[in-house]
């Protein structure tokens, strides 16, 4: 090919190649490299119909790797399996998932025991090309170490379309222990003041800055990447428990809240993408009434505790799915289903591109389940007894 | 419908070994640079192609002039599949050539502005590549000798990503 072929024809051309002969096409020759590394192929607005199924597994295990699994979209046989490795990035013991997805590419956290959560560095992974890559610790994380261990953490990935930039959001919940030495009091009391601080980092200029926020709610779930946002579930300030939807955009960097279609609280709660949307999955046991009965009775003694509590597991679940047709509209919430699958499930794990829904059910094990017809398949075992994603696989240049 | 009352208006095109091709105005259509300057009528009877040889026109006008005949999308919601089929056919026999000539064919298209074509050359090529090394795809492609890397950058390319190399 002569080098004056212009740019635009040679992105066409490698732009139809799969993913592994395009990172093959950096080795032949000085304009592939630099218009494949100069990321001129990323096109995050177009989404092919995904062929594969990716599970990531995530154990603290002595060999510091992870599994990844890809299984077809169809029967979910197994087509590749490949392990990540990250010894060679940082020292840590593990990685765990930080629940963040977004266009192909996970969030993850280091992991390494005794270690302070603010010590942790977050990682960006693309699986597809195998690539981690540790994000800097910043002024915050020094902060919260200052301040103690007393805090929590909440990681958003996500695509920032105005900026064509990948952003992080990173919150610490602070709960700031002060002793109050007051004369009033005879012994010390501790009060405790829970503040929320937060940070931004863009991919492109590799760096965190930091941003307001005035919330004190607790998140909860993992959060869910669509329309420039982040979004996850919160518990009201009410003291009722009440949930709503607190979304971080990524282009204005500001929070704004959306309501729910149901008044729920969030242990029964989860945000999904399904089919490109946002949605609500509310899970419910049905008991019946001579149950009831019997857990309202005046004496429960540990064994009967122990028998409703297997009673409870045989019972029949609810699995109802509510979905935002037209994204920030509370009016445009709409119940795409409610239905009860034959087997009973742990939790939901997340949707596939074909609207099936992955479960985790008892003994580790996991299955599809198609709310249209009630059938089950099973997923091949995986090798873990840690947390496991799920998603629809997609092919990303992001991070070569 | 494709041959309408223009059908009769011819347009020449001289290839940069000054051959001329005499063709229907509907098929030289199939160029938006061309149909741009007709609709500016800065064309004369006779528009010289200086930089695309007479066997690379030939093929190209083979092909615009198939895709001419051929229904369009938008013309009607409900063609019938058997003329998709057919065109998609000799989209196949048509890419069937040597590399040379595939890229020089691609060069004229983008030159000419051939949108269908340029798709059709591009989608060739990356089959001719698709899970090649990089020494067969340079082969294939007959990379230019100013564009190759330095056995240093070659190693450091193939270090980065190195299980895409197995």
């Amino acid at each position: 090919m002569s080098s004056y072929v212009p740019v635009d024809i040679q992105i066409n051309i490698l732009k139809r190649l799969p993913i592994k002969t395009i990172v093959r096409c950096t080795a032949v020759c000085k304009s592939w490299y630099s218009i494949i590394k100069n990321q001129h192929l990323q096109k995050p607005d177009i989404k092919l119909p995904s062929s594969s199924i990716l599970i990531m597994s995530f154990e603290l295990r002595n060999d510091y790797q992870n599994n990844c699994l890809l299984l077809s979209q169809d029967a979910y046989d197994l087509r590749e399996t490949f392990e990540f490795n990250y010894m060679s990035i940082d020292q840590s013991e593990g990685l765990y998932n930080t629940g963040s997805w977004c266009n192909g590419v996970r969030c993850l956290s280091q992991y390494h025991e005794g270690q302070l959560l603010c010590r942790r560095k977050l990682l960006l992974f693309n699986p597809s090309i195998r690539k981690l890559r540790p994000l800097p610790l910043s002024s915050l994380d020094d902060r919260i170490e200052f301040l103690g261990r007393k805090s929590g953490r909440y990681v958003g990935f996500g695509y920032d379309k105005v900026t064509d930039d990948y952003k992080v959001i990173k919150l610490y919940r602070i709960c700031k222990g002060i002793r109050s030495d007051s004369i009033l009091h005879e012994s010390e009391t501790w009060m405790f003041d829970v503040d929320l601080e937060a940070e931004v980092y863009s991919l492109k200029t590799h760096s965190w800055k930091t941003i307001e926020v005035n919330d004190h709610r607790y998140f909860s779930g993992h959060p869910v990447s669509v329309n420039n946002s982040v979004h996850w579930l919160c518990n009201e300030d009410d003291g009722l428990g009440r949930a709503s939807i607190i979304a971080f955009d990524f282009s204005s960097e500001a929070f704004r809240e959306i309501m729910l279609p149901i008044e729920c609280c969030c242990r029964r709660l989860f945000l999904f993408l399904y089919k490109g949307s946002l949605a609500l999955l509310e899970t419910a046991e049905v008991l019946d009434e001579n149950f009831s009965d019997e857990l309202d009775g005046d004496l429960e003694d540990v064994l009967e505790e122990a028998q409703a509590e297997e009673e409870r597991n045989e019972e029949m679940q609810t699995v109802t799915l509510w979905i935002m047709k037209e994204y920030g509209e509370k009016v445009s919430w709409s119940m795409e289903f409610t239905r009860k699958p034959h087997i009973s499930f742990d939790f939901p794990i997340n949707f596939t591109e074909n609207g099936k829904l992955i479960l985790q059910i008892h003994d580790k094990e996991h299955v599809a389940w198609d709310p249209e017809t009630d059938q089950v398949v099973n997923l091949v075992s995986i090798p873990t007894d840690g947390e496991i994603t799920a998603e629809d696989y997609m092919e990303s240049l992001l991070l070569l | 419908m494709s041959t309408s009352s223009s059908s009769s208006k011819k347009i020449v095109l001289k290839s940069a070994d000054n051959e001329t091709f005499e063709i229907d105005e509907i098929v030289a259509l199939e160029s938006q640079a061309i149909k741009n300057m007709i609709e500016d009528e800065c064309a004369d009877n006779v528009i010289p192609l200086g930089n695309i040889d007479s066997k690379t026109l030939s093929k190209i006008i083979e092909y615009c002039k198939k895709h001419a005949e051929s229904p369009k999308k938008d013309d009607n919601a409900d063609i019938d599949e058997k003329a998709v089929e057919d065109l998609k056919s000799f989209d196949a026999e048509f890419a069937k050539v040597d590399m040379p000539l595939i890229q020089d064919i691609l060069m004229a298209a983008n030159f000419l502005n051939i949108d269908n074509l340029i798709g059709l050359m591009c989608r060739t090529i990356a089959d001719r590549i698709k899970g090649k090394t990089p020494e067969e795809i340079r082969k294939i492609l007959n990379i230019n000798k100013n564009d190759l890397l330095s056995p240093e950058q070659e190693a450091k390319a193939r270090e980065e990503n190195s299980w895409a190399f197995d």
